[in-house]
């Protein structure tokens, strides 16, 4: 099963659009390679220009490789290729070293430089680099507005014209920077840029260009910043020693003329103002304060499932009365019975129910991407920056283990912003006790079947559990590692408020992501369960309950003495929201007798419970959760009946903490092997198991 | 490159890895590379007490390396 936060597809430009990742030059007849310093908005550029989704976010490191979209622009189909940020060609860390090559991978490709308008100079060094590479380029100032915040005001004409190459600014609504952009694509050209090096250098450079690609990489192996031309290392070594012998550094003499460049450049393009108040240092006051931020954090956590639910809830009851109204209507076919139980069964209760619980997602989806583009993720993890350091691992740790609250899998792609490898391994493996998005159904189920008040309280209560295994199963593995103390705290973005286009089409991307790589293991597995269960043994149990009697003594000591709720955890292994369509099969299934639905009589009811749940929508975020917040089905009714209020939370802890689901597995696998996989799978389990019998022991 | 000359600029002063990223206005990841990248090549060089510097100290678990370990030009 695929992820569903990085697996965005899709796009809203029609099927010519795409995204994808890798390093392999495309056959488009136009490639762009945008080239810019971290978390200077190159995805969201992208973004704006092809309708794609890559993964964005607020912070400095979020795209870790080569990624692209493709789109049509005036008749051209143009590939836009996303490389990480970097602050300079020759880089230092493995996502930098990946963006000379994959620039050289298009040598046809045009070059457009993202340029962060509040740190001009800085990112104009870089654009001086990258005009010595002798291709065409666009640069694309991003953040203007910002940098008139801090009293920068900007002239891109004088910028252009002492660079020598087109220079657009963009406003923060990009779509309509994404046309000037365009514009400036067709005035593209290739000038290296004039800088003011020694004479010595130049000469050397000179001497060094036959054999090497540009003056950049004759600079670079000058400098020996770079090695890899073997025809040069020899002329570049001969070339050292005189300048040694001149008593000239070539890696200082060349970073410095290139340093004073660029800020004369930018000193000429840029116009002091007086300089309005951040309103980022304002809130920060706040929101960073060592007693009110965390608070602030803790609030923030539980408005948020306050929200998912209160604005989901009447969505997963209109989902409901779809089911009801489908299983009318096949009630009312005349169908062979065998078909008629998979098609009620199997498909409208099984799946179904899982379905149902999808606006839950879609709401978290949207109040995470809000969260990740408006820079406050950046502040969850500034805040626990003393945490993580307690616990040996870099501030900026803290990222995927948030981002783990949407799917673990990119969570554990995302470990990569980490330097080291051990620092990697140790939040890779504590991320499956942080709960997913595809927990988050099951756990509303259960908390509206046994604490139907205290719903997101408990939710709430099991996120900071897995946060707090996270962190301790880090720490664990820190003394069983003995890895050394990584590197690496958090910086802190400005403010953006995010379009609500955006956070919608994420949302979306990812709800849509979901149900395409959740499906068909959903359906797979629902419907394995109800063969087994349509299979009778010569004791009248069907087979699937023989499976979960044999377990349930295992799971007695937990208080999960019902077979149907072991019998959930068994599918739930693949996927977490299986769990859901199993209880569903087994406490409600297909042996219910419903009433034959008139067509148009099912329509009119949907009609109904259409108004309602808009109306109930509204109730709740005006009334802030007046309206009907508390999940009402048969299944909660009957779930209800089956275990104590102890029970039903052991079971909550175990499916938080048991085996990670098939997609986390090799994503773990992937990136660490198989004996880590294996080690986590048994891990897990025991950590599970010990908690929820510790739960249901201790629960009052 | 880039961050090279600002880097060496600031630490005409000795400063840690925290303050030059408050500073500079740069990620913490990014700096410490950078600084690992000049001291190999004898630009700077680190000063005082820090896990990576110390011998053996019972107080060495509480040591916090970017907070402590300061950095200077050569």
């Amino acid at each position: 099963m695929s992820c569903p936060r990085c697996d965005g597809g899709g796009t809203s430009e029609g099927a010519a659009n795409r995204a994808s990742v890798g390093v392999e030059p495309t056959d488009a007849a136009t490639t762009w390679c945008l080239v810019g310093t971290p978390n200077v908005g190159k995805s969201s550029l992208i973004n704006a220009i092809a309708g794609s989704q890559l993964q964005v976010g607020n912070w400095s490191g979020t795209t870790v490789e080569v990624a692209s979209a493709t789109t049509r622009i005036r008749g051209t189909r143009v590939t836009l290729v996303d490389l990480p940020g970097a602050y300079a060609l020759a880089g230092t860390s493995s996502e930098e070293d990946v963006v000379l090559p994959a620039l050289m991978a298009h040598p046809e490709a045009l070059i457009v430089n993202v340029v962060d308008a509040t740190h001009l100079a800085r990112d104009l060094t870089l654009t001086l680099e990258l005009t010595e590479l002798g291709r065409p380029m666009v640069v694309a100032l991003n953040l203007v507005e910002q940098a008139a915040e801090r009293g920068v005001g900007l002239e891109p004409a004088v910028l252009e014209a002492a660079l020598g190459v087109p220079v657009v600014a963009l406003p923060d609504h990009r779509r309509h920077g994404a046309g000037r952009l365009v514009d400036a694509s067709e005035r593209a050209r290739a000038t290296p840029a004039t800088i003011p090096y020694p004479e010595a250098i130049r000469d050397a450079a000179a001497r060094l260009a036959p054999y090497v690609a540009s003056r950049w990489h004759a600079l670079a192996t000058l400098s020996a910043e770079v090695t890899d031309a073997p025809a040069a290392r020899a002329v570049a070594a001969t070339e050292r020693a005189t300048l040694d012998a001149a008593g000239i550094d070539p890696f200082l003499a060349i970073a410095e003329a290139r340093h004073r460049a660029a800020v004369e450049l930018a000193g000429g393009a840029t116009l002091e103002r007086a300089r309005r108040a951040d309103p980022s240092e304002r809130v920060d006051r706040w929101l960073l304060h060592p007693v009110l931020g965390p608070l602030a954090l803790v609030a923030g956590l539980a408005l948020t499932f306050h929200l998912t639910f209160a604005v989901s809830t009447p969505w997963i009851d209109f989902f409901g009365l779809v089911q009801e109204v489908a299983a009318g209507w096949v009630a009312a076919m005349t169908l062979p019975p065998l078909i008629a139980s998979f098609l009620s069964g199997a498909l409208i209760e099984g799946v179904g129910t899982v379905v149902s619980f999808v606006p839950v997602l879609f709401v978290l989806f949207v109040l995470l991407g809000f969260l990740e583009n408006a820079g406050i993720l950046a502040r969850v993890a500034y805040l626990a920056d003393g945490l993580m350091r307690a616990i040996g691992l870099p501030g900026r740790a803290v990222l995927p283990m948030v981002l783990s609250i949407g799917c673990t899998v990119p969570a554990i792609q995302a470990t990569r912003m980490l330097e080291e490898r051990g620092d990697r391994l140790r939040v890779a493996l504590a991320l499956p006790s942080i709960s997913c998005s595809a927990r988050l159904p099951v756990f509303v189920l259960m908390a509206a079947a046994f604490v139907p008040a205290y719903a997101a309280v408990v939710v709430t209560g099991l996120y900071v559990l897995g946060f707090a295994v996270a962190i301790a199963s880090a720490l664990l593995f820190r003394r069983v590692l003995r890895t050394p103390e990584g590197s690496g705290a958090m910086e802190l973005p400005s403010y953006r408020w995010p379009p609500a286009s955006l956070v919608l089409r994420l949302a979306w991307a990812r709800t849509r992501a979901f149900l395409q790589s959740a499906g068909g293991p959903i359906l797979l597995v629902v419907s394995v369960i109800w063969l087994l269960l349509e299979v009778t043994l010569p004791n009248g149990t069907s087979l699937f309950e023989a499976v979960a009697r044999t377990l349930a003594p295992l799971f007695a000591p937990l208080g999960l003495g019902d077979w149907r709720i072991v019998g959930a955890l068994i599918p739930a292994a693949v996927a977490k929201e299986v769990a859901i369509g199993s209880m569903a099969l087994t406490f409600v299934g297909s042996g219910e007798a419903t009433a034959p639905l008139g067509f148009l009589a099912g329509l009119g009811a949907l009609g109904v419970g259409l108004l309602e749940a808009a109306r109930d929508t509204l109730t709740s975020l005006w009334g802030f959760g007046g309206g009907g917040d508390e999940v009402d089905s048969v299944l909660t009714a009957r779930l209800s009946g089956s275990l104590t209020t102890a029970g039903a939370m052991a079971f909550m802890v175990f499916l938080l903490l048991y085996v990670p689901c098939i997609a986390t597995l090799a994503a773990l696998r992937n990136a660490f092997g198989a004996r880590w996989m294996a080690f986590s799978i048994v891990y897990q389990t025991t950590i599970a198991y010990l908690l929820a019998w510790g739960v249901y022991a201790l629960w009052p | 490159m880039a961050l090279s000359v600002e880097v060496l600029q600031a630490l005409a002063a000795p400063a840690t890895v925290d303050e030059l990223a408050r500073r500079l206005e740069v990620p913490e990841a990014h700096l410490h590379r950078e600084l690992e990248r000049l001291e190999r090549r004898g630009y700077v060089r680190r000063l005082a007490c820090g896990p990576n510097v110390c011998g053996w100290c019972a107080l060495k678990a509480t040591c916090d390396t970017n907070a402590t370990e300061r950095w200077l030009r050569a």
